[in-house]
């Protein structure tokens, strides 16, 4: 277990994470203690968190375009009423989206015991939930090397999801910036050995 | 079978022919002798039969009272199970004894980190007893008295089991950050925002079209009053989760994860004080307005009660209209009457069974009172302890009208 180092904490002051966060989005096909255990033994720093709070709050850091419109037309003068505006400039409520991904950093900090956590655990999500995409893309524009990553039951002989299914889906609309993990058939120890080639490889 | 003591009884019939007879006195002897023996033998098979029965009735004796020894034997086991199975349960509530009187300690552990938590410059206050009182006399409930007995902040976060937000009452910890802006340690490094105004926070939460800009406008002309507009639900997923991490909290029972939960909160709302709504110097209260229509009851609860928790002091002003009056009004006009009364009457629903459930710092109001009857004027000023404004004529319609003027 790695120490959140005085260096880490400093840049998640600024709103980054010096590890590459991973997160991983375990379908309920997947026992989500089997994951769990997989991924401590593979060294990660595992925080779990509910898929509806990830996609609450990258629902709530989009929505904040909308404050950030409501300042640039204050600004600008552009017609919009002023009972509609909250009282911020553009420069503001930039600030404001960098403090709520601090806010979440911190949270995750927090529920990691104050460890860097390497990991975020998405247990029991069903593939079908099509906010996945959305969730997707706002990990991805917010922190670009994060590796994501759908657990799912299943085997593979080349490891390649069939593309015609929910889960290839969601492959081609993030632009196959998400991966998929076929579980079924692993032991522990191969998923281990598995997760901890890939966390390796991740960093 | 037969045929060898046929012939025998022939060879001795032509023997007796053959041999002298025997005298009639021996034959008798001889018959009295069979007789005697035969009736020996009768008397010795109708002992025997007596014999046979006394041990037939003693093997049934014996099988009766095998059959209740068994009986007696399973009788003797279940006592022994029932025995067993009261050994376990006192075993049990034994457990559940410590179990309790452990969480107990744990809940008393997550008191005193939170004290440490707020001690160390975050939000310095006092933690009041949780006793809801009605709001509607001049004196304010939200103000402690010295009297009134220090509550424990356990029974404030005693989180109770339930799926969803508004069942398990969570927010009660609001008593936390009552005091925060009475008694004067505003003054936090940590939470600056939440710090900035003196007198609290103050939010309207209702619907389009219910006159909430008049209200809006009444309230800024209080001296030192901040309410900002509305931005179309901004904050509502934020608030979603917010409350997802509280139920996370609550489900696993896991003080980090509440004390995680709480920091989250107070960040957010400190940092939306801050950037967005960017309150003016020396104000003594500040907050917005929300119209956003919710159709259920848990997104409602759940934005109402991030605003109610997180903020310090925070009043809620819940503004009502008359439904009909409202249907017909602006682009609630253009949709199915029906629904939009259904919609309405769900809001003022919402409004009523939050404001009833935490009284001290919540409020209902009707556009139609507030805008025709000082008294009703005089009930939202003594909510926010402006005792100033009481009896003060300012009529919200007349000053809409001044300033189209």
């Amino acid at each position: 277990m790695r120490s959140c180092t005085p260096l880490a904490k400093e840049q998640m002051q600024l709103g980054k994470l010096v590890v590459p966060i991973s997160l991983v989005v375990s379908d309920t096909s997947v026992d989500p203690s089997w994951v769990q255990t997989a991924l401590v033994h593979a060294g990660s720093t595992v925080v779990s968190v509910s898929l509806d709070f990830l996609c609450n709050f990258a629902e709530g850091a989009r929505r904040v375009d909308i404050i950030s419109n409501a300042a640039s037309q204050h600004e600008d003068g552009t017609g919009e009423p002023a009972h509609a505006w909250y009282g911020a400039d553009r420069v503001a409520v930039k600030r404001f989206r960098q403090h709520l991904l601090m806010a979440f950093e911190s949270y995750l900090l927090r529920q990691a015991n104050e460890q860097q956590p390497t990991t975020i655990l998405c247990p029991g999500c069903s593939l079908d939930d099509d906010r996945l995409v959305g969730l997707v893309t706002w990990i991805k524009d917010t922190w670009a090397t994060v590796r994501v990553v759908f657990a799912t039951g299943g085997q593979g002989t080349t490891g390649d999801p069939d593309q015609t299914n929910v889960l290839g889906d969601i492959l081609l609309a993030t632009q196959n910036s998400s991966e998929v993990w076929l579980t079924d058939g692993m032991s522990l120890d191969e998923a281990t050995g598995f997760l901890a080639n890939w966390l390796k490889e991740a960093l | 079978m037969s045929t060898k003591p046929r012939a025998r009884r022939a060879r001795h019939n032509t023997g007796m022919q053959d041999s002298a007879a025997p005298s009639r006195a021996e034959s008798g002897e001889e018959l009295a002798r069979l007789q005697a023996t035969a009736l020996l033998y009768f008397e010795q098979c109708r002992s025997q039969t007596a014999r046979l029965r006394t041990l037939e009735d003693a093997l049934a004796q014996a099988e009766l009272s095998l059959q209740q020894a068994k009986a007696g034997n399973e009788l003797k086991q279940q006592i022994a199970q029932i025995q067993k199975s009261l050994a376990t349960k006192d075993e049990l509530i034994s457990k559940l004894r410590s179990a309790l009187v452990a969480k107990e300690g744990a809940r008393f552990d997550l008191e005193l980190k939170l004290r440490s938590l707020l001690e160390r410059g975050t939000v310095a206050i006092e933690v009041r007893s949780n006793t809801k009182t009605a709001n509607h006399g001049t004196e304010p409930a939200n103000v402690s008295s010295p009297q009134e007995p220090a509550g424990r902040l356990s029974d404030g976060i005693a989180f109770a089991t339930g799926s969803t937000l508004r069942e398990s009452k969570c927010f009660d910890y609001r008593s936390m950050l009552t005091q925060l802006a009475t008694s004067g340690n505003l003054s936090s490094p940590r939470y600056p925002g939440l710090a900035a105004p003196t007198k609290g926070f103050l939010f309207v939460l209702t619907y389009p079209r219910s006159g909430d800009l008049v209200l809006q406008k009444m309230l800024n002309d209080i001296p030192g009053y901040c309410i900002r507009g509305e931005l179309g639900g901004a904050l509502e997923p934020i608030a979603k989760a917010w409350g997802e991490t509280v139920i996370a909290g609550q489900r696993f029972d896991k003080d980090d994860l509440e004390v995680a939960s709480l920091n989250l909160g107070w960040s957010i709302a400190d940092t939306f004080v801050t950037d967005v709504l960017v309150p003016p110097p020396n104000v003594k209260v500040a907050g917005f307005r929300s119209n956003t229509v919710h159709t259920d009851i848990e997104s409602f609860w759940r934005q109402a009660a991030f605003l109610y928790s997180s903020f310090p002091n925070a009043r809620l002003l819940f503004n009502m209209r008359d439904n009909e009056r409202v249907a017909r009004s602006g682009p609630w006009a253009r949709q199915p009457r029906k629904e939009v009364l259904r919609k309405l009457r769900s809001m003022d629903a919402f409004f009523n069974e939050f404001s009833n459930a935490y009284p001290e710092r919540c409020l209902c109001i009707r556009y139609d009172d507030y805008t025709s009857s000082q008294e009703a004027r005089n009930r939202i000023f003594e909510f926010l302890v402006e005792a100033d404004f009481l009896q003060r004529d300012c009529d919200p319609i007349a000053r809409k009208n001044e300033g189209r003027g």
